[in-house]
């Protein structure tokens, strides 16, 4: 076990730290880009937040279902999930 | 000429009746402001507008089309232009119409050729079929043949040739 450590070059407890680490990350694609939040789960309220999109007009749809907005602060968002958020811009 | 002087002559979609028969595009302006001015001076009451990803970590105070235009002021006609198959249309539209708080006017169309846009009409077709049952309850329909144009009053939508 220690010569398995000794090859990352790292020793056993920052490996077990870098582990946790990893797996109590959430890593979800919005829009089509990688983005990573510290936490393993939140809402999508909280994510709204995170996000700075308070206020504005927006609908996101995760995973292909629409998350409808009065349920936001119910919904979850795991690690994973691919998410869109849209708005209306000029055009048509 | 007075404002009495015409005659009244509403324009009646799907329900809702209109006093300009102007449709609007809110693209390629110079900025919201332009924009707003524009259509103000337009008269018109219904616009298109597109729906796109929103850009994440933009400016917070960052104005959006929907601050401007007011959507309790003019009927927004969100697009499907785009859009290369029915499920895209059906998806964006789904969008539309959580972002536009459950507002089911729509302009439908399914691109069929990305150098002249020309629609594919069997796409629409296709879309229609599935909305109808699904989703949304009323239409506005651009470019139709009079085949098409048959073949949606059939799925009681309400269409409209241009």
């Amino acid at each position: 076990m220690e010569k398995k450590f000794n090859f990352l070059k790292i020793n056993k407890l920052s490996y077990i730290y870098l582990l946790i680490n990893y797996y109590s990350n959430m890593k979800i694609i919005i829009n089509g880009t990688i983005k990573e939040f510290n936490v393993q789960s939140m809402t999508a309220a909280e994510l709204v937040i995170q996000l700075k999109l308070e206020g504005k007009r927006f609908a996101i749809e995760c995973n292909g279902e629409i998350m409808p907005r009065s349920l936001f602060k119910e919904l979850m968002i795991n690690d994973g999930d691919q998410l869109e958020i849209v708005g209306a811009v000029g055009g048509g | 000429m007075d404002k009495k002087d015409f005659k009244i002559d509403d324009w009646v979609i799907a329900g809702r009746s209109f006093q300009s028969r102007l449709l609007v595009g809110t693209g390629k302006y110079k900025d919201f402001n332009e924009t707003k001015m524009a259509i103000d001076q337009s008269g018109a009451q219904i616009v298109t507008v597109a729906i796109r990803r929103t850009n994440i970590g933009q400016d917070k105070n960052e104005p959006s089309l929907l601050d401007v235009l007011a959507p309790d002021k003019y009927t927004y006609l969100p697009n499907t232009a785009g859009c290369y198959s029915a499920d895209d249309a059906i998806r964006t539209l789904r969008l539309a119409r959580e972002l536009l708080d459950g507002h089911n006017l729509v302009k439908l169309e399914v691109l069929g050729d990305p150098k002249t846009l020309y629609p594919n009409v069997i796409e629409t077709l296709r879309q229609q079929r599935y909305l109808s049952k699904k989703v949304l309850t009323s239409w506005y329909i651009p470019q139709m043949t009079p085949l098409l144009q048959n073949s949606l009053k059939r799925l009681d939508v309400a269409p409209l040739c241009l």
